[in-house]
């Protein structure tokens, strides 16, 4: 009895110890591959959290990361740019993001905020989008505050190498051998024309998310601090969906309108755009075509101001 | 709390050593049992109220009938009085299962037949609602306490006299939510003889914990990614991707309820119960009959003896055969959950099967080719009934299926580089090893008898799940059920 009592602690504490083992190398390797990543998502990523010290700065949801060309951009304002826009995530990241730049001392001097409800206010997700994008950086100032508002426990899991990196790793290791993704300065191209008839899904009825509400005036008040100039945008749509009742009154009360403390410029029902199929990948994100037009007509309309 | 949960994890330990040292302090002891009874009922009502505090209150409800049902009909064996008694015990005992879960679809189907009778004069648009929330696990413990009562009554079980045993026998945690079934005659000796808890149960546990958890997170939440997208908005996807959504969803329901099941049963084992193992590789079936013996045995088990055998089973002809056969899996659809689409299913699977039996394709083929045949058929054929399993509405199915069956252009989805190599993984590994169980299973490297061994594919199988799965800590399907 007491032979195997001790057959067993002695096994549950390898299990224990060659666990730890196991997932302290596998943390060293993928954080040299993160640090040593030479494009792709990793390479971003990294960037955006240890390195970004750009005056302009893109956020936002992927229509954010596939509409903003940052060459263009630059090029128009003489200043550097870059775009921080990550697919499915909203608001809650880009506080993230934006906090940890002030808390590092690179403050951008400019945001162009791709306004999109449905990341940016709605509740429409359990708000663990953001996780994998942060968790690298996990006791990073704003990193460990977003962390602990979408679940305490991270604080706890992210010890574990192998839940930090999980399901990441691969990119991770594969940036660092040869990234395959094409990024200018966090803008990422989509090549092709939409095909098909797509059908629309409109949802009037969404109700406004709280968690997302208070990182949204978190993050006001984090640019006024820092006098940082916000121009919130929607840019073009495929199919022009109006903004709900419930989000107009919400811009109206934080005064983002087109000649508001914080300026809105909506592309939604542009011409242009809406229903053409030359200029759209899908019906959420332009082509690399669309882009272009779409970044020219917005600098046109912010540099006319 | 879901057993996939961090919170649960966190506490798992601590709640199994309370339950260690209490046993051990009271070993030898005549009140050891009941003690240790007592404390599993308490841990079992503090994880439901975690859920559902209201659900608490209907476990001991039904509880308390089943208890006072069982006790008569023990009481009155074989009298008139039991057999006068018993479809009025039945009807009580489902009253609140029929009205927490059905009461919208009956009140719905009622308004219907209404207008189409012409009793009406306005058309019923929206579907009646009377808002409840239905009790988690309510179809579960449900049908196993009158499966107890059932079995009481003809005879197969003693009543329990024991209420705080019995209360265990309705409540046991690691089982409420989503099974599986338990039998009394299964359950309730081990409650009364409180199994001694050894090492080897403990480290059994682990593995079938971690097994669950591989089933799961990497497994069938990764193909969740896949196939959550598609069907959410199926109208925009082309045919070709509608059809891999639905492959993807006949694993990942796999992965999820085969994985709910050996986390539940590596709980249990943990705390020396020994639970039914609910799945036999289903996949590997060569007809729809066969399926049903691997699939949900549990469930499988309760409808054969509860339902078809007291219908007549296949003792009355084989037109009431395949009556009794297609009620039986009409039963098993509304069981499923109130809707139309639930009913379907079951009754495509009630219907294959009645083809089965009349072609007679009971019986493994020997020829290896007409086996994997046979194997790709049933599983195209469960496929097509998973569709309707998983669309909301008949509507929805429908329009998935014709996308299916007519190549319907339209967007695929393009997953991540990543994902695909993941999802790649998931498959390989699941059948790789599904395979082998088959087909060698006289191969069994995980259950060597070198410890360092089993530490060692215990390390990592935990590292994969840890790496590669999905650890957002999601719902079971089976839950809502």
């Amino acid at each position: 009895m007491k032979s195997k009592a001790i057959k067993f602690v002695l096994a549950t504490l390898s299990v224990i110890i060659g666990l730890m083992v196991l997932d302290f190398s596998f943390g060293v390797a993928v954080e040299y591959a993160r640090k040593n990543a030479k494009g792709g998502d990793t390479h971003n990523n990294y960037y955006i959290l240890n390195e970004l010290r750009d005056s302009v700065i893109i956020m936002g949801s992927s229509r954010a990361n596939h509409h903003y060309v940052t060459d263009s951009i630059a090029a128009r304002l003489h200043t550097s740019v870059y775009n921080c826009g990550i697919d499915g995530n909203g608001i809650l990241l880009s506080y993230a993001f934006l906090k940890n730049m002030v808390s590092r001392g690179a403050c951008p001097s400019m945001i162009i905020y791709e306004l999109f409800p449905i990341f940016d206010l709605y509740e429409n997700d359990d708000h663990t989008n953001p996780l994998t994008h942060l968790r690298p950086a996990y006791n990073a100032p704003g990193v460990s505050e977003v962390l602990a508002d979408i679940d305490p426990d991270e604080a706890i899991k992210n010890r574990l190498a192998s839940y930090r990196y999980n399901s990441v790793f691969i990119q991770n290791i594969s940036d660092a051998i040869s990234p395959k993704q094409l990024t200018i300065r966090g803008y990422k191209p989509i090549y092709g024309k939409i095909t098909t008839d797509f059908q629309e899904k409109i949802n009037n009825n969404v109700p406004l998310d709280t968690l997302k509400i208070k990182y949204f005036d978190k993050f006001l008040r984090l640019c006024d601090a820092n006098d940082i100039r916000l121009i919130f945008v929607t840019s073009a749509q495929f199919h022009k969906t109006d903004l709900t009742p419930s989000v107009k009154r919400f811009l109206r009360e934080h005064d983002i309108t087109p000649y508001g403390r914080y300026r809105y410029i909506d592309f939604s029902d542009n011409p242009d755009f809406n229903c053409n199929k030359e200029l759209f990948a899908d019906p959420s994100h332009l082509n690399d075509d669309g882009a272009r037009l779409f970044t020219r007509l917005l600098l046109d309309s912010i540099t006319a101001r | 709390m879901i057993l996939n949960s961090f919170e649960f994890l966190r506490i798992l330990p601590i709640v199994l050593l309370v339950y260690v040292i209490v046993a051990w302090a009271w070993r030898g002891s005549r009140y050891c049992s009941i003690i240790s009874a007592s404390l599993l009922t308490v841990i079992s009502y503090t994880f439901i109220i975690s859920f559902q505090p209201a659900c608490a209150l209907f476990i001991f409800l039904i509880t308390a009938l089943t208890y006072g049902f069982g006790l008569f009909f023990g009481r009155h064996k074989g009298t008139h009085r039991a057999r006068m008694w018993i479809p009025f015990g039945a009807i009580i005992i489902l009253l609140p299962l029929i009205i927490f879960k059905y009461a919208d679809f009956i009140a719905d189907a009622f308004l219907q037949a209404c207008h189409a009778l012409g009793l009406t004069e306005t058309a019923v648009r929206e579907p009646a609602s009377f808002g409840f929330i239905i009790p988690i696990g309510i179809s579960f413990f449900t049908f196993q306490s009158i499966g107890y009562v059932w079995d009481v009554y003809r005879g197969k079980t003693d009543p329990e006299h024991n209420f705080i045993y019995y209360m265990l026998f309705v409540a046991f945690f690691p089982q409420i939510a989503s099974g599986p079934i338990s039998k009394a005659s299964e359950l309730l000796p081990q409650i009364k003889n409180r199994p001694a808890i050894v090492y080897s149960d403990i480290a059994e546990g682990v593995w079938l914990m971690a097994l669950g958890f591989f089933l799961k997170a990497v497994v069938a939440d990764r193909l969740a990614t896949y196939v959550n997208p598609v069907y959410a908005d199926y109208a925009n996807f082309s045919g070709s991707t509608c059809f891999l959504a639905s492959i993807f969803y006949s694993i990942q329901l796999y992965g999820d309820f085969a994985g709910y099941s050996l986390m539940a049963v590596g709980v249990g084992r943990l705390f020396g119960y020994r639970l039914i193992n609910n799945f036999q590789r289903p996949y590997f079936a060569h007809s729809v009959t066969e399926f049903w013996r691997r699939w949900h045995i549990s469930l499988t088990r309760w409808l054969k003896e509860n339902v078809y055998i007291p219908l007549g089973g296949n003792r009355r002809g084989k037109a009431r055969t395949y009556g009794n056969i297609i009620a039986t899996f009409a039963v098993s659809g509304i069981w499923h959950g109130a809707n139309y689409t639930f009913i379907i299913w079951g009754l495509i699977h009630g219907a294959v099967q009645c083809v089965e039996r009349w072609f007679g394709l009971g019986d493994k083929p020997k020829n290896r080719f007409v086996l994997a045949l046979r194997i790709l058929l049933t599983f195209l054929i469960v496929n097509f009934a998973w569709i309707f399993f998983r669309m909301p509405t008949l509507k929805d199915a429908v329009s998935v299926i014709k996308r299916i069956v007519t190549f319907a252009p339209g967007a695929s989805l393009n997953p991540s580089k990543t994902t695909i190599l993941l999802i790649g993984f998931a498959l390989i590994s699941l059948f790789v090893t599904e395979f082998i169980r088959e087909y060698f299973p006289q191969f069994k490297p995980l259950k060597s008898t070198n410890a360092a061994m089993r530490v060692i594919a215990l390390i990592l199988l935990l590292f994969i799940v840890l790496t590669v799965g999905v650890l957002d800590s999601s719902q079971f399907i089976y839950v809502n059920f």
